[in-house]
């Protein structure tokens, strides 16, 4: 049989996987012991950590706002980000550019450089121009390319960039009628047209701390946190930390750190790491059908993505709250594009915060429209999308793909083609002992939300049956999704999970074995000290190793244990 | 102590006997609510013997005071514009211009500069607020116009017994009810609009009053199905009407009511077999569309209407719509289409079958009986917080 | 309607007409051009979720071939039509990833459980890289489905070329600010192309300062901005140039904005007005390469009202006992039928040189599987349309008898001049043309 076949090649690649692996550890833990001693700078070693990452979309639109103002229009398409090991943080590491990217970059590039340099504009944000002692105005533009370099590439320009951006402010004059404004403004759109522009490319520099180590650069530094607390570029001040070398030390890098936490942008980063973790981009491509939910309006999931964000922001970050309680929390942000959805009054169509009863059935985002709307069929619920969303977002369990040759007709019973209820159609997947192997750990959760249909709503029975939401959980029996949220809540995968999505988020890669020992403390730490997820961060951040530059040989996380079994 | 004692224990007797009653009825009642999506004047399907002729529209009855040579240029449709423009000359209608809003300060200036007659024109509100002085807002003066409007022959219609008499000229209802009083619909029931877009399977999908849909809240339910006494309060919406993603009424959005007390009512009713009956009050409604800012008056109205399983209502507002209002509603209308009515002939026609209410001093009938038929879906009716007077 | 001033009477292209499509490969242009005067395009259409192969594969080989009931739309177009079934695709000890292994390896040769682990670029790439240049647009990549995601076309596992998603951001692209009408009387070149491709010439020569401060792991992605960067700047020097007259070419008017949806009545709309809208951009000559993709592998395509969708139904509705075939699932599948002969419809529709416009390109339809219901890879449903200006067979059924898919990528390869010999990684290497589609 096809699934024999299938099932031995898996085992065999296993095999031969488990002997690489008992090499590779070998190699790696020379290669370990080596590292420290390794002065190598990052050029020449090999595959190290990456040192290029992509801006998000979110991000590059933030840099703009906050470099150009927030009235500057950045309008076009961007290239969509790629989701590598479950987050776009980590495929930031791994893509480029394509021509029809990059294409986009540059027409973008150009709005926004030419809205910089308007009448309207350029008062503030050029702030001088030709005059009697700078009559071409030359002097004046190579001092906004200079102070605005420094913002766009986060690092000062080299006399060679300056030289080019010079240049091409020259060239644009002599072709263009020879307007100050209309060449300033091409030599801006070629600066961020520059790859230092959308990109991060970290470099090293000698470790103070440790001599014949490297380190990140205090340029470097400033861009990771910066990205990783607000989302977007560093600030003037957080430059000048840079600058002073502030950064290079403890007490320098900790007060930058302290002073981005403490801000209200903060909540931006917060914000960007829960959208990431939760994948709600794949939101943008849901769609409901309108006739079997007309309650479910066209910006329905821009909010429902909103209510998620704001409601997390406000336990974990305003209220400093437990991370599990997102899991049972009855606090929800509301308006009144949702109320409908939800069925509850509003006094107003803006956002508050509403508290569900304690009788009602919703609590924990996992109640919320955009997981389960998110998470279902434009016209259906699902329970094994929904089920293998909480496996893969809230466990770190990734599920493989379905075995190619599924044969329905063996388990459908063709004398009761009626069925029912989502329990009932999705019953074969379970009476399959094929299909059970990884059904049975998305299904029974997925299950216990069906009182919840494709857009969210509530109901109490499905073509006429009553909801059976019952269902087990390693061990622990729920029934509903009340008491789904409990389980998860109290079970310590999830918490482990975000530990590892957190870090894995923060360095924009994989993890590695290198990794091991510091993911194990923060997962220690995260739980005894009570789940709050700014102390995470401010762990991951003030670590070491954030900015340590090791070579280490790439592999999977999975193999290293696997072999470290094989070895011990 | 004795006393003390006595007044303890008849007190706690109170308590006990207080719980106990509440116990019986520890439910609390509940509020049902619901915004009304569409609302207008039913119409039945007429044939050649309810309605000999369509009644005419204004275009139509100025086409008949002109000589055999125009008559047969303007029959032309393509003509319409021309026929209507020529009308305009001919009977002197006028109309203020401009974008100004109009206020008691300069609503004389307003009318002068538009050669209105002194104490003639009315506020007419499409698509800006202007001073109109034609057919619809003073029928009286254009009675060339009051011809060629058919009333309604027909012995069926929409409506209710109001009077509790079953007179000669009264109608049967459409589910056989007899003695149905609805002089409005005898009167122009054979009109245009009331014959095109009348018919409920037409209507009941018109969106109507977007911009301040009828609120409709049902407080005091103890059973949703039979209830001998619940309290209703009939609001127009501060909000606007909410679409679904299909474009018709959105269900559970929440609305304020708007705070003017003249838009807001009270009466007591009842629920027998899910269908919800009222006492007999007074209301204003309010009809606010980009064409239209309406006030229709209904007195000694009921409102009789079946509550559905899945929270959508449907039924009908019964009662005397006064004439005022009633003509203020046509002159609100015919800014964009007088050739839809002869607001004249519609006019004479409504005065001449006015049924309620005598003026005092005239004697006149000021009202008709009349009915409108509703449809709305469930709706959260959001009160907010008494305001600290600031005043 | 011509527009701008013909020469003479007769349509006549001018030589610096053909020196404007020779790039530095010429042998690859005079290949593209085949037998007649017009360059000769090439372009996918991709549909997911397969077909039912009882209704679908034609019985009769040859030409003149049946049309089954889910073909039937193709009858209007039949004579443009090829159809190549039977092929089938190597796993090569892959497990078998459901719509993604047969895609993948009918795309680029080889087996792959996923995109991000493909070990080669996808053929319309390949293509595009051999006669891309001298297009204003090196090729164009569409979907209706409102998802830049909805694409198949990947230079390498981690750079997929996003699809322009709706039918007015296609407009705005191809027929926006930047476009030069070719037949227009006058052209200007405009300074702010000079200046703007300067700027990137000025980006491209950081290069190699770049390259120093980067480790090797990050070098093939900094390598792949600058080419990008290059191949705009190029762009940028063919917008300096008179662009030669194209005599098919009618610019489109705007098109209204049809609201991407997932419902398929409405997904077809808006299909149409893009292919009809590409149709153009061919005829005008601003791309030479495209890929359309109707929907996506998963094919999250449904009917308003219904609650399961296309792929739900195709593994959930059962066999009608008395029709024999899952009868929702039929529908789907042929309604993606008509789609595609719109789509054949549209290129024939458009006059250039002694035939059309069809006639010089050359379309490859396919799909992620067979029967969808267990994902079968082989017999995966592939089809052809136009005569590449006259190097293929149009109308004919090739039945490909187990044979690898390989030999299909092979083959388009070769026909758009692209020097290969072989194709395919290992186990599914071939060097072996499918002789019988060639003309």
């Amino acid at each position: 049989m096809t699934g024999d076949r299938v099932n031995r090649q898996i085992k065999l690649k296993w095999l031969v996987a488990g002997l690489s692996a008992a090499v590779f550890a070998w190699a790696s833990v020379n290669a370990a012991q080596r590292g420290s001693e390794n002065t190598t700078p990052a050029a020449d070693a090999a595959a190290v950590t990456p040192q290029l990452f992509r801006l998000t979309e979110a991000q590059y639109r933030a840099s703009i706002a906050d470099i150009f103002g927030a009235d500057i229009r950045v309008a076009g398409r961007f290239e969509p980000d790629l989701r590598v090991d479950g987050l776009l943080a980590v495929g930031g590491s791994t893509i480029s550019v394509t021509r029809g990217g990059f294409e986009q970059y540059e027409a973008i590039a150009r709005t926004i450089a030419d809205q910089v340099t308007d009448p309207a504009h350029r008062g503030t944000l050029v702030g001088c121009g030709p005059s009697a002692v700078d009559p071409d105005g030359r002097a004046c533009a190579k001092t906004f390319f200079e102070r605005v370099g420094l913002r766009l590439y986060r690092r000062p320009l080299g006399p060679s960039e300056i030289a080019l951006a010079m240049k091409n402010w020259d060239d644009a004059r002599q072709q263009l009628g020879g307007d100050f404004y209309v060449a300033t403004s091409a030599a801006l759109s070629g600066l961020l047209s520059g790859m230092e522009f959308i990109f991060r490319i970290e470099n090293t520099t000698a470790d103070p701390a440790r001599p014949g180590a490297r380190t990140l650069d205090a340029w470097s530094r400033a861009s990771r946190i910066s990205y990783l607390l607000w989302n977007s570029t560093p600030d003037e001040e957080l430059l000048a930390a840079a600058k002073s070398g502030a950064l290079m030390t403890d007490a320098g890098l900790a007060a930058q750190v302290d002073r981005l936490m403490a801000s209200p942008r903060f909540i931006n980063g917060a914000r960007a790491f829960f959208d990431d973790y939760l994948r709600f981009d794949d939101l943008n491509t849901v769609s409901k059908d309108g006739t079997i939910y007309p309650r479910y309006r066209a910006a329905v999931t821009g909010d429902a993505r909103e209510q998620t964000l704001r409601t997390i922001v406000d336990l974990l970050i305003v209220k400093r709250g437990d991370f599990r309680d997102l899991l049972t929390t009855r606090q929800v942000a509301m308006n009144g594009m949702l109320s409908p959805l939800y069925k509850i009054p509003v006094d107003q169509k803006g956002w508050a915060m509403h508290e569900f009863g304690p009788n009602e059935p919703r609590a924990g985002i996992l109640t919320q429209i955009a997981f389960l709307a998110g998470h279902s069929h434009p016209g259906r619920s699902s329970a094994t999308l929904r089920g293998k969303a909480i496996r893969e977002i809230l466990m770190c369990d990734p599920i493989p793909a379905p075995p190619a040759n599924v044969n329905f007709t063996v388990v459908q019973d063709v004398n009761n083609p009626k069925l029912l209820t989502a329990r009932a159609r999705v019953q074969a997947h379970l009476d399959d002992e094929e299909c059970a192997s990884c059904h049975k750990r998305m299904d029974p959760m997925g299950l216990a939300l069906e009182n919840y249909d494709g857009a969210g709503q509530y109901r109490t029975s499905e073509n006429g049956v009553p909801i059976d939401a019952t269902g087990e959980l390693d061990g622990v029996k729920f029934d509903g999704a009340v008491q789904l949220g409990q389980a998860l809540r109290n079970n310590p995968k999830v918490s482990a999970c975000l530990v590892e999505t957190a870090l894995r988020y923060s360095f924009g890669r994989r993890l590695t074995a290198m990794d091991d020992g510091m993911l194990a403390r923060l997962k220690t730490q995260f739980s005894t000290d009570g789940y709050h997820v700014p102390d995470l961060i401010r762990a991951i951040v003030l670590s070491p190793t954030y900015y340590a530059v090791t070579p280490a040989v790439k592999r999977p996380r999975r193999l290293a244990q696997l072999a470290a079994g094989a070895k011990g | 102590m004795n006393t003390l004692a006595t007044t303890v224990s008849a007190s706690a007797a109170a308590i006990a006997l207080a719980g106990a009653t509440l116990s019986l009825q520890n439910r609390p009642s509940e509020t049902r609510s619901f915004v009304i999506a569409s609302i207008y004047m039913p119409s039945v399907e007429v044939d050649s013997k309810s309605c000999p002729t369509e009644s005419k529209n204004a275009l139509q009855v100025f086409l008949d005071t002109l000589s055999p040579e125009e008559r047969v240029k303007y029959a032309d449709p393509a003509r319409g514009r021309e026929l209507g423009a020529l009308m305009s000359r001919t009977l002197g209608f006028k109309r203020s211009v401009g974008d100004t809003p109009i206020s008691s300060d300069n609503i004389e200036d307003l009318r002068r500069a538009a050669g209105i007659p002194p104490g003639k024109g009315a506020i007419v509100s499409y698509p800006t607020r202007h001073l109109a002085y034609d057919t619809c807002t003073n029928p009286d003066d254009f009675p060339t116009q009051a011809s060629g409007n058919q009333e309604y022959l027909g012995k069926v219609a929409y409506g209710m017994n109001l009077d509790g008499k079953v007179g000669k000229r009264d109608f049967v209802g459409v589910d056989g009810e007899p003695g149905v009083d609805n002089a409005w619909y005898r009167a122009v029931g054979c009109g245009r609009i009331a014959r095109s877009t009348g018919v409920p399977r037409v209507a009941d999908n018109v969106l109507v009053s977007q911009a301040s849909p009828t609120l409709i809240e049902v407080t005091g339910i103890d059973d949703d199905r039979n209830d001998s006494d619940v309290d209703v309060n009939v609001y127009a919406s501060a909000d606007a009407l909410e679409l679904s993603a299909t474009g018709g009424a959105l269900a559970d959005a929440s609305y304020h009511p708007d705070p003017r007390p003249m838009l807001t009512s009270h009466v007591k009713g009842r629920i027998t077999n899910g269908v919800l009956t009222t006492d007999t009050f007074d209301i204003t409604l309010h009809f606010h569309e980009s064409i239209i800012d309406a006030r229709p008056v209904m007195r000694r109205a009921r409102i009789r209407a079946t509550i559905n399983a899945d929270g959508s209502i449907e039924g009908g507002i019964y009662g005397y719509h006064t004439l005022a209002s009633l003509e203020d509603e046509y002159a609100q209308a015919s800014t964009i289409g007088a050739n839809l009515m002869s607001c004249p002939g519609q006019v004479k026609a409504l005065r001449a079958n006015a049924d309620g209410f005598p003026d005092p001093r005239t004697h006149r009938n000021t009202a008709i009986s009349s009915m409108y038929r509703f449809k709305g879906v469930a709706a959260y009716v959001v009160h907010k917080p008494a305001q600290v007077a600031t005043q | 309607m011509l527009r701008g001033v013909m020469r003479g009477g007769a349509v006549v292209l001018a030589l610096p007409f053909l020196d404007y499509f020779l790039d530095t490969n010429g042998t690859a242009i005079a290949a593209s051009l085949g037998g007649g005067r017009m360059p000769v395009r090439f372009g996918t259409w991709f549909w997911g979720c397969g077909m039912i192969p009882g209704r679908w594969n034609p019985t009769k080989a040859g030409s003149a071939y049946d049309l089954p009931a889910q073909l039937a739309p193709l009858k209007p177009v039949q004579q443009h039509v090829s159809i190549l079934s039977n092929f089938a695709v190597p796993l090569e000890g892959q497990a078998n990833s459901p719509h993604y292994s047969g895609n993948i390896a009918i795309r680029t040769g080889s087996a792959a459980e996923g995109w991000q682990k493909i070990a080669a670029p996808t053929l319309d790439v390949i293509i595009s890289d051999a006669i891309g240049s001298g297009s204003v647009f090196r090729s164009l990549d569409l979907s209706p489905s409102g998802n830049p995601r909805t694409s198949y076309s990947y230079r390498n596992g981690s750079s997929q070329n996003a699809a322009i998603p709706t039918p007015l951001e296609m407009y705005q692209k191809i027929f926006g600010t930047d476009f030069h009408d070719p037949n227009a009387a006058a052209f200007t070149p405009d300074p702010h192309y000079m200046v703007r491709k300067s700027i990137l010439s000025g980006v491209t020569d950081e290069r190699r300062k770049l390259m120093q401060r980067i480790g090797a792991a990050d070098r093939a992605r900094v390598d792949q901005y600058f080419t990008s960067v290059r191949e705009i700047e190029q762009k940028l020097a063919l917008q300096l140039e008179k662009p030669p007259p194209a005599e098919a070419c009618r610019v489109p008017a705007k098109p209204q904005e049809i609201a991407a949806s997932t419902d398929i009545t409405q997904r077809e709309a808006g299909h149409k007005v893009m292919a009809d809208m590409l149709a153009m951009a061919l005829a005008c000559n601003q791309t030479k390469v495209f890929n359309m993709t109707f929907s996506e592998a998963l094919a999250e395509l449904r009917s308003d009202g219904s609650t399961t969708g296309y792929h739900q139904s195709t593994h959930e509705e059962l066999t009608d006992r008395t029709l024999g075939y899952q009868p929702t699932v039929d529908k789907f599948a042929t309604q993606c039928m008509g789609a595609w002969a719109d789509f054949v419809t549209s290129m024939a529709a458009v006059k250039e040189g002694d035939g059309t416009l069809l006639d010089n390109m050359l379309v490859f339809a396919h799909s992620d599987v067979s029967f969808a219901k267990n994902h079968d890879p082989n017999g995966i449903p592939m089809m052809t349309a136009g005569r590449a200006g006259g190097k293929i067979k149009a109308g004919i059924h090739i039945n490909g008898n187990g044979d690898s898919v390989t030999r299909v990528g092979l083959t388009l390869q070769q026909v758009m001049g692209v020097p290969a010999d072989a194709w395919g990684a290992a186990g599914s290497r071939t060097n072996r043309t499918l002789t019988e589609l060639l003309a």
